[in-house]
């Protein structure tokens, strides 16, 4: 409000009921989720938002058996691995493409970011099969390899739109004051690059987190099925019980450790994603 | 390594690269950097790509002539064009594009108005409420689709369902033919809003005050300040925003209606993704499915051309 235009009351009662709103259409499925997951068996249909009866016991439950536990490990260490190759891939692509002229430099970054539009439901039948021939199917790899690629065009967008706003004349002026190379990369270039690269990390790692296409048809076993694919496979402790509340204790522990994390770091995303990327 | 025949490669790249940067004062490590072909750098993720997208993209075309069963040991039947003549005499194949359309007009309200409206006006929201507001608004992107699924299965319940008893209806939403593709929609749309939100609030941060600035000495109000000047400065994210959500809708729901309808009731929310689906993995018909992800790659290069064609026309640029 620098300039003109006073704050009527008015305006800014409109302005509060529509954040109030949205905040409302977007938070309250969330939190409904995390009360689910707290009802008992009984209370669980009630519609109460807030439990009547506080229960640990669908925690208890998802963490007794290995229906939650084996796809819990297999969606860290696929999401993980997924996004440490990625983003030092993108790194790579991205340093070329932001700092480096070269022939064919055009064509090759239009090659790479189309994917990112790619409808991907075209290639999963052929990825099913190639990966069946090279015993891949159902296998960590398996996951991992269209997990990078599939993450490829967003990690070189996202990273070489800020590897372009560094200013790489600092490296010299350290260089020229005495620095070693290590030290100009590590002490100068390398804190102006981390927001970039740390933005860029949680929107794969969300990415590899929470896909479903890729996890349902690339896999077949608990040998490398994530947690998205097998809570749609979810029965709950016994085959004729609600697994509502075993889904929802689930859901909050794949959940919420994004969310604090998200929440941690957002002003450092939140500028990352406003200093360079997304800009038309 | 193959990448050896890359490096003698490009003399003109590294003409240019010694022509911006003089070579007298630098060090062995930097000259090592300069001299190494760039096509290096690109190199890992050039071959992924190309491995896990290009060729599977061929193979859907070779399969796309074939009849097969996606068994090993049944043998793949050449069979010419007849996998194509099936899908486009289908009427599923007329439907689902259009219930297609459908899903895309109803996401536009989702990704690019309220986005707009909602950024726009947190705009002057300053400091810490700003960055916790944008979170909240973000939060429900972080939640994966299947377990938002659960839980607005369960808000939209016929009987015990908050979503009924808030509205004083009792619809079964998810299992009337009129009101699943509108449930699917709406909770894509929560899904995805928040993306967009930040999407747009990059976009102004983008933009520069002056314009604003100078309207306003000029005697605009804030409505017009806002027509003339801030949306139009807006129009490349908003391009953007409309080409992502024409491309991506039918991706974003795929989750949910596999774990919601499975393309039901009667079909009614089977929109040409899920359609794919089913041909490939529940009818294993290897060579429908690819006839119908050939046309649909088809279909998606023309719209994708056509649209950023379009935006390029009609976005004004800052610079």
């Amino acid at each position: 409000m620098a300039i003109g235009g006073a704050v009527t009351p008015g305006r800014k009662a409109k302005w509060a009921i529509i954040d109030i709103i949205v905040v409302v259409y977007a938070l309250v499925p969330v939190l409904w989720i995390v009360s689910l997951s707290f009802k008992t068996k009984d209370t669980l249909a009630d519609g109460n938002f807030i439990p009547r009866d506080w229960t640990l016991q669908n925690y208890a439950d998802i963490f007794a058996t290995d229906e939650f536990i084996r796809p819990l490990i297999n969606s860290l260490g696929i999401s993980i691995i997924a996004t440490l190759i990625a983003v030092v891939l993108g790194m790579m692509a991205a340093y070329a493409i932001a700092r480096l002229d070269f022939p064919g430099k055009k064509a090759l970054v239009g090659v790479s970011l189309l994917i990112a539009m790619f409808p991907q439901i075209s290639l999963v039948t052929p990825l099913f099969n190639i990966e069946r021939e090279l015993g891949l199917f159902d296998t960590w790899p398996g996951l991992i390899l269209p997990y990078i690629t599939f993450a490829l065009p967003l990690a070189i967008y996202t990273l070489s739109a800020f590897f372009r706003e560094i200013p790489w004349e600092l490296e010299k002026a350290a260089k020229m004051d005495g620095a070693t190379p290590g030290q100009a990369f590590w002490k100068v270039i390398a804190p102006l690059a981390a927001p970039g690269v740390f933005t860029t990390a949680i929107l794969v790692f969300i990415f590899c987190w929470n896909d479903f296409l890729f996890a349902i048809s690339l896999t077949s076993t608990e040998a490398s099925r994530t947690v998205p694919a097998a809570l749609s496979f979810f029965t709950g402790t016994s085959q004729f019980e609600d697994p509502t509340g075993t889904i929802s204790a689930a859901a909050v522990v794949i959940t919420i450790p994004i969310i604090l994390f998200v929440l941690f770091f957002q002003r450092r995303i939140v500028a990352g994603l406003t200093s360079g990327a997304v800009k038309g | 390594m193959v990448s050896g025949t890359f490096v003698e490669a490009p003399p003109l790249a590294l003409a240019g690269e010694a022509g911006v940067r003089p070579a007298s004062r630098e060090t062995g490590r930097s000259r090592a950097r300069r001299l190494a072909p760039p096509y290096l750098y690109l190199l890992p993720a050039v071959v992924l790509l190309v491995v896990w997208t290009y060729q599977p993209l061929a193979q859907t075309f070779v399969l796309s002539l074939h009849s097969w069963n996606l068994v090993p040991s049944t043998p793949m039947e050449p069979v010419g064009l007849a996998n194509y003549e099936q899908l486009l005499s289908t009427p599923e194949l007329g439907r689902s594009v259009w219930r297609t359309v459908v899903v895309i007009l109803g996401m536009l309200p989702f990704t690019v108005l309220i986005p707009v409206a909602v950024a726009l006006l947190t705009r002057r929201v300053r400091g810490r409420a700003q960055g916790v507001y944008r979170a909240l608004v973000f939060a429900p992107m972080l939640v994966a689709p299947v377990a938002g699924a659960a839980v607005w299965q369960w808000l939209l319940d016929p009987s015990a369902g908050a979503v009924n008893r808030i509205l004083g209806t009792d619809v079964n939403w998810l299992n009337t033919t009129g009101t699943a593709q509108l449930a699917i929609i709406v909770i894509t749309g929560w899904h995805v809003a928040g993306f967009a939100v930040l999407v747009v609030t990059a976009g102004l941060a983008g933009i520069n005050p002056d314009y604003a600035a100078a309207a306003k000495v000029d005697g605009a109000s804030r409505g017009q300040v806002t027509r003339w000047v801030t949306l139009p400065l807006l129009s490349p994210t908003l391009a953007f925003l409309v080409l992502m959500t024409v491309l991506l809708s039918a991706q974003w729901t795929f989750p949910l209606i596999d774990t919601l309808t499975q393309g039901g009731p009667v079909g009614s929310t089977t929109n040409l993704y899920y359609l794919l689906w089913e041909y490939g993995f529940r009818s294993h018909d290897a060579g429908l499915a690819a006839a119908a992800g050939v046309l649909f790659f088809a279909g998606f290069i023309v719209v994708a051309a056509v649209l950023t064609r379009l935006a390029e026309r009609l976005s004004h640029h800052d610079d």
